[in-house]
């Protein structure tokens, strides 16, 4: 459950910077939560009164200039996710990076990414982005079929789609590109012409996401009245299993549950996630950890403005997680890495239930052991939330 | 009071026909109840009783009647269960009375339960006195029912009693018929004391209280008694009679009906049916005892494992003031631990569970119900038992009897044939079948026991629109071809899914239930493999194909605390699976097997 924003905790105005920020190396997370239109399987905060962008990128602006002013430091990835941070025009993405750059520090070598809508990449954003020092794409291409990507409510054509990414590489970003699978209209031949274009394609990453319709969406109510026009759990797992195979057939390593890499391009700002490193939000419902602390803003769109130009704090709520937590968490996202988790952690932290289940998944080929180390195969993570589970 | 100014009947009525609204209109005509009492139905005393709208328990109420001819009558309107399930307790009731009033909706006719329990009147020799309740009715049928009366039950009710019990219109002729219609009490005053426990009831203050119906000598404060079937012997603390509140008496004379207390702590230690006598008597009991035995199990769980003592607690709480009801501690090995149940009949399952789950708050897994069933083993020993898992291999068997019921339906005819359909289903054999004219049809079926603990009930209503009645006594054991039909899950067969069935059935309700357990199941990181099997023999064969997908696809930043909540949830549903071997059974699977319509 969500807490309610308490004055004075989170961010505050107080000019004097916090110790912990300043010790440690940091990520930082800005949300940009503006969408031209909604895509139909899409539960993210995003608005698509494009109005408000104006308001957005001050408030925004704002709260990066207090969060930076008590907390600034270097920052060793920065991350633009959405919503659609491609949509920003050059004034507004100059607007942010002002504010940014008047308290923190960009490392140099940091990995700074931004997120793309495969139609909004042209020539010269290509290269605006890169002088503002831009170094990785996330390009949401989704799939290569046009009838998926209209079920999806995707704006892009597959070329556009194609040429973005091939456009991308060509200006020497860093790319990755997001793949859905388990969508409507997906079949085997659907999921062949995935791999063979993103074979064609190479880029430096790839996410390969099961679609997910916990949320209620379109797509959840369509899967809800007419289940069929979906590719059941079996088919949805093999294609995941497919796609997985040729990438690794092609020299990517799977190392984690939906992500993919060349040698040396693992998302390094994903991976603070994933290690429990320190990571800022900034912008509506963006959320952070730093140390033991976990917050997060308001998802309100309306809200976070009001409380950015009330001059009060747009954080939703804040907590201290205790080491077992912590603890637990780590094994949890430990297990979606290739690298897996120490044996001695899952001793000491998880309970008994959680060990029996354990050992069915290595009885049954769905974890390794390697050394002191486990893991979950390809074939565990598709059931990883059978064991999981027994964590929490 | 003199035996030949007392008068001791009950009341036998299909359930709504009247039969409490009579009771209140009586006690109201002789003065025993004040209108504020009168809101109350007073012989019905607990929640769940009135709810449902039977009685479990009898009860006694003692009516001063000044009668036509000027004499002072004491009349004991004893009250008596109205279930089938309580057909011994009935029994005991009945011989505690020398009369009976007959009431029947005048709108509706004879019922299955007006007759059931007539019929025992009758063979208990009781002096049954027809009345045809509800004349105020536009569609009251007196003339169609009167002769219904005398054509179904057999008796003369050419004197039938035409009354309202709502308006009162005929409860004074209703007064006056008892006075000369039923006999008083035949007993001899003078010799030694012998009385009827027709009920007994726990007091949590008190002890055991104990309905007496007095049939010779006198009972009296002080005295020295003793149970003779239980040989267990007491002193009389107290004694009295309902009016309906209980008021202290001296003593109770022969033909009289009163409670006692006589400071016993447990209600095991009375048996409803056997005779209170001086302790020093050694004479011959009264006629009719018999211990009322459960003929319906089933297993009882917490559904939270930790709650096992608290349902300890629960049930010997209930057997304080519920006699017929037995449980022993059992263990599943798909269940974990629990108890074995017994229960007079599935009424009185439903009355116990729910009291379980209404006033201790206790959440239950029930097994599929079984009956009582006797094996004779090849070695020529005896064994009767109460759960299937525990039937000896088929090899050590001579020979199984189950328990049979003969039933009486009552239903418009339009509805005959699919009845019949029904009753042949359930391996039934006809006794009776009679057209009572009005469209109505009258059916007696000798049946057994475990055919109608499913859904016997259910069907029927189904079958008929609501409209047929029903009702049974038990019939003795009968040899059967019977087998052991288990479900195996992955090699293992789980105990709290096996049925004994009619051989001729085994196939297809193997098969259902195999196919049932697919449905209930959910998929597991491996194939699970559901089978029927006799024996070593498979009959029917289901495969579970293996969970392929579940998982979060995505995990950043914000969602980590929301994803966390998802598994959370997951765990939860978890909690709701019991393991058997590696599988992971839902508990709905155990209840999904009562469902299954073969
Ligand atoms: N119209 C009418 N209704 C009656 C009469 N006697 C009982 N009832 C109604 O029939 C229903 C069942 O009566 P009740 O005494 O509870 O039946 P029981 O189940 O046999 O005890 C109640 O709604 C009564 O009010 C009667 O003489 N006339
Ligand atoms: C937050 S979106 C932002 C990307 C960007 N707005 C775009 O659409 O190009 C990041 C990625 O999450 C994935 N995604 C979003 N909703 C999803 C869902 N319901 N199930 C699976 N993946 C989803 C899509 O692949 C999407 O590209
Ligand atoms: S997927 Fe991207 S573009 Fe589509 S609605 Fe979500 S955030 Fe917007």
């Amino acid at each position: 459950m969500r807490k309610s924003a308490r004055a004075g905790s989170g961010v505050s105005n107080s000019a004097a910077p916090t110790a912990p920020y300043r010790r440690h190396s940091c990520g930082l997370y800005l949300h940009v939560p503006l969408c031209v239109s909604r895509c139909s399987y899409c539960a993210f905060v995003s608005t698509t009164e494009l109005e408000q962008r104006g308001r957005l990128v001050s408030a925004i602006a704002g709260e990066l200039d207090t969060l930076g002013r008590r907390a600034g430091r270097e920052l060793r990835t920065l991350y633009f996710g959405g919503g659609t941070p491609s949509l920003l025009g050059a004034a507004e993405l100059a607007t942010i990076m002002a504010a940014l750059r008047r308290w923190f520090v960009v490392a140099p070598g940091a990995e700074f990414t931004l997120e793309a809508n495969p139609e909004d990449v042209a020539e010269e954003r290509l290269q605006r982005w890169a002088r503002l020092g831009v170094t990785r794409l996330s390009l949401g291409v989704q799939s290569f079929d046009e009838n998926i990507l209209r079920r999806l409510g995707r704006r892009h054509s597959a070329v556009k789609a194609r040429w973005a990414v091939a456009a991308a590489l060509a200006h020497g970003f860093t790319v990755s590109l997001d793949l859905m699978v388990g969508v409507p209209g997906e079949g085997a031949k659907q999921v062949e012409q995935s791999i063979t274009e993103v074979l064609q394609l190479l880029p430096h990453h790839v996410s390969v996401y099961l679609l997910e319709l916990d949320k209620p969406t379109p797509l959840a109510a369509l899967a809800t009245r007419c289940p069929d026009t979906f590719p059941d759990e079996d088919a949805a797992a093999r294609a995941y299993l497919q796609v997985g195979k040729a990438l690794v057939g092609a020299g990517y390593h799977h190392y984690e549950v939906s992500n993919f890499a060349r040698p040396g391009f693992s998302a390094r700002h994903n991976l603070r996630y994933w290690l429990g490193r320190s990571v800022l939000g900034v912008g509506p419902a963006a959320a952070g950890q730093v140390g033991r602390q976990r917050f997060a803003n308001v998802e309100d769109i309306q809200l976070y403005l009001e409380r950015l130009e009330a001059g009060s704090s747009p954080r939703a709520w804040a907590r201290t997680l205790s080491e077992h937590e912590l603890g637990v968490e780590r094994l949890m996202l430990g297990l979606r890495l290739a690298q897996g988790v120490g044996e001695g952690a899952v001793q000491r932290l998880a309970p008994p239930e959680f060990c029996e289940q354990l050992q069915a998944f290595l009885a049954l080929g769905l974890a390794r052991r390697r050394g002191r180390r486990v893991r979950l195969t390809p074939r565990g993570w598709l059931v990883s939330s059978e064991l999981l589970a027994y964590l929490v | 009071m003199d035996q030949r100014h007392i008068r001791n009947f009950c009341i036998i009525a299909h359930i709504d026909h009247g039969k409490s609204t009579l009771a209140d209109r009586l006690l109201e005509r002789t003065g025993a109840l004040s209108s504020r009492e009168m809101m109350e139905q007073v012989l019905d005393s607990m929640e769940l009783e009135r709810e449902r709208g039977i009685t479990i328990k009898a009860h006694t109420v003692t009516l001063r009647y000044r009668a036509a001819d000027g004499e002072e009558y004491l009349l004991n309107l004893i009250d008596t269960p109205g279930h089938v399930d309580f057909s011994y307790e009935v029994s005991r009731s009945l011989a505690a009375c020398e009369g009976a009033l007959l009431v029947v909706d005048a709108s509706q006719g004879v019922e299955a339960q007006t007759l059931a329990n007539a019929y025992l009147a009758v063979a208990q020799g009781l002096e049954l006195i027809p009345v045809l309740n509800k004349i105020d009715l536009p569609q009251a049928d007196p003339e169609r029912v009167r002769q219904q009366i005398e054509q179904v039950v057999g008796i003369d009710a050419s004197h039938a009693l035409a009354i309202s019990a709502k308006s009162g219109v005929g409860v004074e002729a209703v007064l006056e018929a008892l006075v000369a219609h039923v006999p008083p009490p035949a007993g001899d005053p003078h010799a030694p004391l012998r009385a009827l426990v027709f009920d007994a009831a726990y007091d949590p203050f008190r002890g055991v209280r104990c309905l007496v119906r007095v049939v010779d000598g006198r009972l009296f404060r002080g005295q020295a008694v003793r149970f003779l079937a239980s040989g267990r012997e007491a002193a009389v603390d107290e004694l009295g009679v309902f009016t309906p509140r209980p008021v202290a008496v001296e003593q109770l004379a022969a033909g009289e009906v009163g409670y006692v207390f006589a400071g016993l702590k447990e209600l095991a230690h009375v048996q409803v049916g056997d005779t209170l006598a001086e302790a020093s008597f050694l004479g011959p009991a009264l006629p009719g005892f018999a211990e009322a035995k459960p003929m319906v199990f089933a297993g009882l769980y917490p559904v939270d494992s930790s709650a096992y003592d608290a349902l300890r607690e629960a049930l010997e709480k209930l057997s304080l003031n519920d006699s017929a009801f037995r449980f022993q501690p059992d263990t599943s090995q798909a269940l974990g631990f629990g108890f074995r149940c017994g229960f007079l009949g599935l009424l009185h399952m439903e009355v116990v569970q729910e009291r379980l789950e209404r006033e201790f708050g206790l959440q239950l897994l029930t097994t599929a119900p079984n009956v009582a069933y006797r094996i004779l083993t090849k070695r020529g020993e005896l064994q009767e038992v109460h759960n299937p898992a525990q039937l000896p291999p088929e090899g050590m068997i001579e020979r199984i009897e189950e328990p049979f019921i003969l039933a009486t339906i009552l239903t418009p005819d339009t509805y005959l044939g699919g009845i019949l359909q029904l009753v042949q289903e359930r391996r039934g054999e006809q006794v009776r079948l009679e057209y009572l004219g009005g469209g109505r049809v009258m059916l007696e079926y000798r049946l057994p026991l475990a055919e109608v603990v499913l859904d016997f009930y259910d069907r029927l209503k189904s079958v008929s629109r609501g409209y047929a009645s029903f009702d049974y006594h038990f019939d003795g054991f009968r040899p059967g071809n019977l087998v052991r039909l288990d479900l195996v899950v992955n090699g293992e067969p789980v105990d709290a899914l096996a049925v004994i069935v009619h051989r001729d059935r085994a196939y297809t309700r193997g098969r259902a239930l195999a196919r049932k357990l697919k449905e209930t199941i959910p998929r597991q990181l491996f194939e699970v493999v559901v089978q029927a099997a006799i024996g070593s023999r498979a009959i029917a064969r289901e495969v579970i194909k293996p969970l392929r997908k579940n998982v979060i696809a995505k995990c950043y930043g914000g969602d980590i605390t929301r994803k966390r909540k998802l598994l959370e949830r997951q765990k939860e549903g978890k909690k709701r699976l019991k393991r058997v071997g590696r599988v992971d059974i839902p508990q709905e699977a155990f209840l999904a097997v009562l469902k299954v319509d073969v």
